[in-house]
């Protein structure tokens, strides 16, 4: 067995104590040089030594809890791990009619859909459903819809507009491109890319959106859910669109910025030695 | 002044969301990146266009990536909806 994850995961002890064991590794500075050169290199977004230990953590944190889910027998454990939000005000918008949630790739992966499933919400998915972990519930009330296929991309939209319209719940990211359009952030030294899809929906159904995500706090993952306010209604179709992005972008570069845990984009980072060191 | 055919509605529709509206629309012009251009968020606004304008509901058993890939298809895709 190689890599850190796979032996703190298979060390019998509970979940709380190997995520501590990890943090207590993590405080050492241990193989941290990579993220250290990171850092260096985004100031705007990585700062210092304290910094790359909770982006070190993140990443193997996520390694072990992914481990958990995938064993039947460890599963139950990492789902302890999640908080779940007050969900009465998404509650009372859905009494209206559609809902959009819009989450973005952080925190560790698939907690959130797995939170949306167990509800039993009419819910459409947008993600790579080759890419669904066995883990997840299983249920007959989700769609899932990949919004990386070119071919199959408009059609995407018209189905999660006819969902919405029925009063269906919309589970997408608006933090990447996914089409032949995006709209550009510059923001913490670098450009973002970001999906015109989500709120080209809101604005043509009136949809009201939430950005709502699952993120590393501590030990525990919470689950966060605010309200995006809707822009006002006498603005112009892409000055709308731009500013309901702007309200999603704040939300979520709060994210980036104050928690190092939850930048999954960081297991990017030269990956194949993570892979081996970590064993993720 | 005579009603329009649904084939006319769906090129009056097209033609408004095109930034070069004195384009080409045959009924098999290809709507997308190797035709007028149009994304699917276009897309997304042509349809509900459709459909508040003929005041017909698509159905989700209709919708293939065929049915919106060309003038003809959405026609089609409306005449089932009209069908129902």
């Amino acid at each position: 067995m190689t890599g850190i994850v796979p032996a703190v995961a298979a060390s019998g002890l509970p979940l709380a104590w190997q995520l501590g064991l990890l943090r207590g590794l993590a405080a050492t500075g241990w193989r941290q040089r990579r993220l250290r050169q990171w850092a260096k290199e985004h100031p705007q977004i990585a700062r210092g030594r304290p910094w790359c230990r909770r982006a070190w953590w993140g990443v193997a944190a996520g390694g072990v809890v992914q481990r958990h889910l995938a064993d039947p027998r460890r599963r139950l454990a990492a789902l302890r791990l999640l908080d779940e939000p007050d969900w009465s005000e998404f509650d009372a918008a859905r009494q209206a009619g559609g809902v959009i949630v819009a989450t973005a790739h952080l925190g560790p992966p698939k907690f959130l859909m797995h939170v949306l499933l167990e509800r039993r919400l009419p819910l459409l998915v947008w993600t790579n459903a080759a890419d669904l972990p066995a883990w997840l519930p299983a249920t007959t009330e989700a769609t899932f819809l990949d919004p990386l296929l070119p071919a199959e991309r408009s059609v995407l939209m018209v189905k999660t507009a006819l969902h919405l319209r029925r009063g269906g719940v919309l589970l997408g990211a608006a933090d990447m491109q996914t089409g032949g359009r995006s709209r550009e952030r510059d923001s913490l030294g670098r450009q973002w890319h970001l999906s015109p899809g989500l709120p080209a929906l809101a604005r043509r159904l009136g949809a009201p959106a939430f950005l709502v995500l699952a993120l590393w706090r501590g030990n525990r993952v919470r689950i966060s859910c605010e309200r995006i306010e809707a822009p006002a209604t006498d603005m112009a179709e892409e000055a709308w669109e731009d500013a309901w992005l702007d309200r999603y972008w704040g939300g979520v570069e709060d994210v980036v910025v104050s928690s190092p845990e939850n930048l999954r984009f960081l297991r990017g980072i030269d990956a194949g030695r993570f892979r081996r060191e970590l064993g993720t | 002044m005579h009603a329009m055919s649904l084939a006319e509605t769906v090129a009056a529709v097209i033609r408004e969301q095109l930034t070069a509206p004195d384009a080409v629309i045959t009924p098999d012009t290809p709507l997308g990146a190797d035709g007028l251009g149009i994304d699917s968020v276009g897309c997304l606004e042509l349809v509900l266009e459709l459909e508040r304008r003929t005041g017909l509901a698509l159905r989700d058993e209709h919708l293939t990536a065929e049915a919106l890939a060309t003038p003809a298809g959405l026609v089609r895709l409306l005449e089932q909806a009209g069908q129902n």
